[in-house]
């Protein structure tokens, strides 16, 4: 099987190479691969040389972790880090998962399975396929982590690259002793091979905690980077250490700083992997109950992502009369509703709302209510601006079902805004809940600021994030109508050269087509600010964003008109065809 | 007439799919349009329906131009296509629902009913597409086209996936609509069927039509005399693949 494995990764390679290079004669795919060829080049040597010439320039300016402890401590203290995959991992046995590596295609379950190999063998084949691709995702987390020498950054591919690995078999293995568990649930064995790890991790936590809790108890947290040391030396404890070694091991090669000691890193690392692989492969049963289920879910009608949902009845009934828009609005509601089920999220939103009130509360762990503010802060920008990328319910969704969406008598532009709607309410949702977070704690992360400043800044954000929002999720279905073949790609979620090329053009561009849309709301706010400030302080930034906020509605009213022609014109089998 | 076509050619880049094609059909009148495989019938369906715009020529459905007066001309047809693309998170009930809101059916709560039963749905109401099979998924298109009285209708390999109790049925449901007054399209691989139930047939080869007739006139053409009398012996003989017997 192993020579049949390095067949078909070898084959698959060769063609997709060749078949890549031919599609480069079209421009929608060269423009992709020159912005993949320039990221490239830009997480290995472009970065270093911008950081380099900066510091030429300013030889005393602060380096970004002298400026913010705290992201030194992260990333200097591979026991920090080791604490985050600690959390995660636990958390991944409390979830649903289900693991990439398990998820066999349709070609592998009709030509490999009925095969003369164990299923078993099958997994492995699977492990090695995934190799390259995790290495090409790996790309992605060398352009957001710090990095000193070119050397480095290739230290820290390899060291990300192991992590990946590394995690998806262990969420392979979760899945698989998951099912174990339900096939066999009587097994000792079994028992035990779930139970072990699940106990350490959770114990380890409990421990930590503990320990946190004792330290704040002696002398209270003063901020985020004291909470972090905190959290640094209790995981020197000898239990918690313990419990850490493999996840600290996993995330040692990120600060090697030689090569030589890359390679002791490394070598601890590659033990963990292999201990994770072992691991694996011994949920025998579970490997033929999981696989078998892949062929069941690929016997069913062939549908855009396999069902894990079901009907629930739903109180909003669709009237026979009025604007289109709406129907696309309960459409896309009740697709949303019945793959997020909200029940599931209250386990986690109940315990998130206690923590944040506790650390708000109690003087002694302000420095955690610092580090909750931030995080607030972070997410609610995270959310204002990957949101309409990531939430994909609209257009770009139904893309495939264009055939059926131009059959039906309503206007173009009427169906783009339909189909808009619905998630921009739903991230706008999401980012003022955070935003609400990170307003009612932003007295910790900006405490040299006046209160009215901080509170009208706020809410005049908050009033402006559904426009921004809105533009967003515009700029992105104009990609859908205007480049639909790159929409199409990042469905498959392809990882040749000019897919990710097109990728970060999209990732950089729907931001910054947001921010041009958002000039006319600056000039307003300045107007106003310069009129009015003298009597209505800071709080003149409300009514400036309300007006802000109807301008940007205006604005991509116009731009869901004048997308309405190339919906008309938009062909998606031509496109399929070309391919 | 229901559906003018007038002169249609239909491009991809340097591909022409379908070729200067002009062709009527009136109110009662089922037409069989079929082919060989890329002989531009389902081409000439998406341009019908208002999915594809004509490259050149004319498409005007219930007096409306496709081109000039789209909404109007989607309001009167209805396109069943072959491949069942159906939102996955939408039961049939919902679909139904969507439908009618779309093309404003007024009586849509017993039109449903009376659907679901002829189109044997019962029971499957709440279903969402993934719980249901490939057949019973082409009911629910079927159903969405006929949810409302459009007086065309465009059928693309409407049998696929049907069992016999539903290609029986869905062959007198055609039948049944035309002679309340649609202007039917049918584009189907079964010849038997077409020529069981059409009026007239068309006959496309390579993007062009070669015949236009009912069975019995084009079996009465002095050309095609030769070829025989049912529709698959004419078929053959005009898209030019009637092989001789092998020696003996």
């Amino acid at each position: 099987m192993l020579r049949a494995t390095f067949y078909i990764m070898a084959c698959s390679a060769k063609n997709r190479a060749r078949r890549q290079l031919a599609r480069l004669r079209e421009p929608r795919y060269l423009v992709g691969a020159l912005a993949g060829i320039a990221f490239f080049y830009y997480t290995i040597f472009g970065r270093q040389r911008l950081i380099r010439a900066a510091a030429a320039e300013n030889p005393n300016r602060r380096s970004f972790t002298d400026r913010f402890p705290v992201v030194a401590l992260v990333t200097t203290n591979p026991a920090v880090s080791g604490v985050a995959l600690l959390g995660m991992a636990a958390v991944s046995w409390l979830l649903p998962m289900s693991s990439s590596l398990l998820n066999f295609s349709r070609v592998e379950t009709e030509m490999l399975f009925p095969a003369p190999v164990m299923r078993r063998q099958l997994l492995v084949y699977r492990l090695l396929r995934s190799q390259l691709a995790v290495l090409i995702g790996t790309w992605l987390f060398a352009l957001i982590y710090p990095i000193t020498s070119v050397e480095a950054r290739v230290r820290s591919l390899f060291a990300v690259w192991l992590l990946l690995l590394s995690s998806d078999v262990y969420v392979a293995g979760v899945t698989l002793w998951q099912t174990e568990a339900r096939v066999r649930p009587r097994s000792i064995a079994v028992r035990l091979a779930k139970g072990i790890p699940l106990g350490l991790f959770i114990g380890g936590l409990a421990a930590l905690v503990f320990a946190v809790l004792t330290r704040a108890a002696e002398a209270p947290i003063a901020n985020a980077a004291d909470a972090l040391a905190v959290i640094a030396h209790a995981s020197q404890r000898r239990f918690i250490g313990l419990v850490l070694m493999p996840f600290v091991a996993l995330v040692r090669p990120m600060f090697a700083e030689s090569w030589r000691e890359f390679a002791v890193a490394a070598s601890g690392a590659l033990v963990v992997y292999v201990a994770l692989v072992c691991w694996v492969l011994l949920a025998e049963q579970a490997v033929d109950s999981v696989t078998e289920g892949t062929v069941e879910r690929l016997a069913q009608p062939k549908t855009a992502s396999p069902a894990r949902y079901r009907a629930r009845p739903m109180r909003w009934v669709l009237s026979t009369t009025g604007r289109a828009e709406t129907a696309f609005v309960w459409k896309n509601v009740l697709q949303t509703l019945r793959v997020v089920d909200w029940r599931a999220w209250l386990p986690w939103l109940a315990p998130l709302a206690t923590v944040t009130l506790v650390v708000t509360l109690i003087p002694r762990i302000r420095g955690l209510a610092q580090a909750a503010s931030i995080v607030a802060t972070f997410f609610t920008a995270f959310l204002a601006v990957m949101g309409p990328q990531i939430l994909r319910d609209d257009l770009r969704r139904d893309l495939l079902h264009l055939d059926v969406l131009k059959t039906w008598p309503v206007r173009a532009a009427a169906i783009i805004r339909g189909e808009i709607l619905w998630p921009a309410c739903m991230v706008t949702l999401l980012t003022w809940g955070s935003g609400t977070l990170a307003l009612v704690l932003s007295a910790e992360s900006f405490p040299g600021t006046d209160a009215h400043v901080r509170i009208a800044v706020g809410l005049s954000g908050l009033i402006l994030v559904p426009g921004i929002i809105l533009a967003q999720f515009t700029v992105q279905n104009a990609a859908a109508l205007l480049l639909p073949a790159w929409v199409l790609e990042a469905t498959d979620r392809r990882r040749s050269l000019d897919a990710i090329g097109q990728r970060l053009i999209m990732l950089v561009g729907t931001p910054l087509v947001a921010i041009v849309s958002l000039l006319p709301t600056g000039i307003i706010g300045g107007v106003c600010w310069v009129l009015f400030h003298q009597w209505l302080g800071p709080w003149v930034l409300i009514p400036a964003a309300v007006i802000g906020l109807i301008l940007m509605c205006v604005e991509v009213l116009t731009a869901t008109e004048l997308l309405g022609p190339a919906f008309d014109r938009l062909d998606i089998t031509s496109i399929e065809r070309a391919e | 007439m229901s559906i003018s076509v007038q002169r249609l050619r239909r491009s991809y880049g340097s591909f022409t799919a379908v070729h200067d094609l002009s062709f009527e059909v009136a109110a009662g009148e089922i037409v069989g349009l079929i082919g060989p495989n890329g002989a531009g019938k389902t081409t000439t369906l998406r341009t019908l329906a208002g999915i594809l715009t004509p490259s050149a020529g004319r498409v005007v459905i219930g007096g409306y131009d496709m081109v000039e007066a789209p909404l109007d001309a989607k309001r009167r047809l209805a396109f069943m296509p072959d491949e069942p693309h159906l939102f996955e998170y939408l039961t049939v009930e919902e679909h139904l629902r969507l439908i009618a809101r779309l093309y404003t059916v007024p009586d849509f709560e017993t039109r449903a009913r009376a659907l679901i039963e002829e189109l044997e749905l019962g029971g499957k109401e709440q279903s969402l597409p993934g719980e249901l099979s490939r057949g019973m998924r082409q009911k629910v298109v079927i159903a969405c086209g006929l949810v409302r009285d459009a007086s065309v209708l465009l059928f693309d390999e409407p049998l696929t996936g049907l069992d016999p109790v539903g290609i029986l049925r869905m062959r007198d449901t055609i039948v049944r609509r035309a002679k309340a007054g649609a202007a039917i399209v049918l584009s189907s691989h079964l010849l038997h069927l077409v020529e069981e139930v059409c009026t007239r047939v068309i006959i496309m080869d390579h993007g062009r039509k070669v015949a236009d007739d009912t069975v019995e006139a084009l079996a009465s053409r002095a050309d095609l005399a030769p070829a025989g009398s049912n529709l698959e012996q004419i078929f053959m003989h005009v898209t030019g693949r009637a092989s001789n017997p092998p020696d003996a």
